[in-house]
């Protein structure tokens, strides 16, 4: 049994090692508040703080699954809503065109998503990120994982 | 600008194959305005190598330079230190640095990264145009600013065909028949007399016709 498979078969105990991406003016906020409430979050979460998620390059998500994470999530202010006028709808598209780049090599489109959020909805972001969760349970470990 | 498209994944990986590392090399000019071969499309492409290596099982090393013009010697000289350490080289610039870095390392493979396109311009963000063929004797001046060579299907001289229909081109209907264009153009500019002119029979020796072409100034030489 190759070392993916064996991971997969235990997707009991597979915790998915999940990098989400979030913008200081919402999802970050909602993230803290979240905190402070004592939601709870999903286990395996590593939040990086960035100041529009427009500033989130490609090459950001392509490494993040390099280094070991099975799912990427940009976690951007709602449309119409981003400080920047369009940061977040260049994400929205940068995470279309990721979804190609991991077409190419074979690797699962949803490993790459992206949600909206306000600062004041830490519930929502609570479900964006356990939703998140689950999608990435559903398709198992990162087949680059697997191979480091 | 020179635009180019990157190319299809799998042919990128079956070039490099057998090297264990390799140089990724982007453009700074061109190709980065077109975000075709510029530093952070090789950073991609690295990354997408280096993924698909490892989804086989096996290892790839890579190293990413980009420089400010892959079509001048001063420019591709850079890259030494790094070539030296690689098996070889994929130039993400358009086909004139590709050929730059290949005959400036005539020891390592130099693999295109890209698909050169064409000469054109960003029409509005994320969209470019074809705009000149490089003919070697231009005709703006008599054509209201518009091709009729890069933008003409039919490259006519004394258009339009009968196919142009509502300002469309009948080869594609997408397109705007340029000839339509000129018209309107020459009209608003007052020139329409300039339509009236006859373009003789056109010599096509000063274009890609009469073999690869040469550009001397002894006044710029040393
Ligand atoms: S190598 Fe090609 S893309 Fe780069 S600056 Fe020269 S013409 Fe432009
Ligand atoms: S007429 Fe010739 S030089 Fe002028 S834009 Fe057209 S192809 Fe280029």
């Amino acid at each position: 049994m190759s070392d993916q498979e064996s991971l997969g078969k235990e997707s009991d105990d597979f915790c998915p090692r999940i990098v989400a991406f979030c913008c200081q003016r919402s999802a970050y906020r909602a993230a803290d508040l979240a905190g402070e409430m004592h939601l709870g979050f999903p286990e395996g979460l590593d939040i990086i703080q960035v100041p529009c998620t427009g500033r989130v390059d490609l090459v950001y998500l392509l490494r993040s699954l390099e280094e070991g994470a099975d799912g990427v999530l940009i976690l951007a202010c709602f449309e119409d809503n981003c400080k920047y006028i369009s940061g977040n709808i260049r994400a929205r598209r940068r995470v279309e065109y990721a979804r190609k780049l991991l077409k190419e090599l074979g690797l699962e489109e949803k490993r790459v998503a992206i949600g909206n959020l306000a600062s004041n909805t830490p519930h929502r972001f609570v479900e964006l990120t356990q939703a998140m969760r689950e999608e990435i349970k559903k398709l198992g470990p990162s087949p680059l994982r697997a191979k480091q | 600008m020179i635009t180019a498209v990157r190319k299809p994944l799998n042919e990128i990986i079956e070039m490099v194959a057998p090297c264990e590392k390799i140089l990724v090399t982007g453009c700074g000019t061109c190709v980065t305005i077109d975000y075709s071969g510029g530093a952070k499309e090789a950073a991609i492409l690295a990354s997408q190598l280096r993924i698909a290596r490892r989804l086989g099982g096996k290892k790839l090393e890579t190293l990413e330079q980009t420089v400010e013009r892959q079509c001048e010697w001063e420019f591709v000289k850079e890259f030494t230190d790094h070539a030296a350490e690689c098996q070889a080289i994929i130039s993400m610039a358009c086909g004139a640095g590709i050929q730059t870095v290949a005959a400036a390392f005539p020891d390592k493979p130099v693999f295109p990264g890209v698909n050169t396109r064409f000469i054109g311009m960003p029409q509005k963000q994320g969209v470019w145009e074809e705009r000149c063929i490089c003919c070697g004797n231009c005709v703006l001046h008599l054509t209201g600013g518009l091709c009729p060579f890069a933008r003409c299907a039919k490259t006519l001289l004394n258009g339009p065909c009968e196919g142009s229909q509502d300002g469309k081109c009948e080869v594609n209907r997408e397109l705007d028949c340029v000839w339509q264009q000129i018209y309107d153009s020459l009209k608003e500019r007052g020139r329409l007399a300039d339509l009236q002119k006859i373009f003789p029979l056109r010599d096509w020796s000063t274009g890609e016709d009469g073999g690869y072409r040469i550009t001397v100034r002894e006044d710029m030489m040393l």
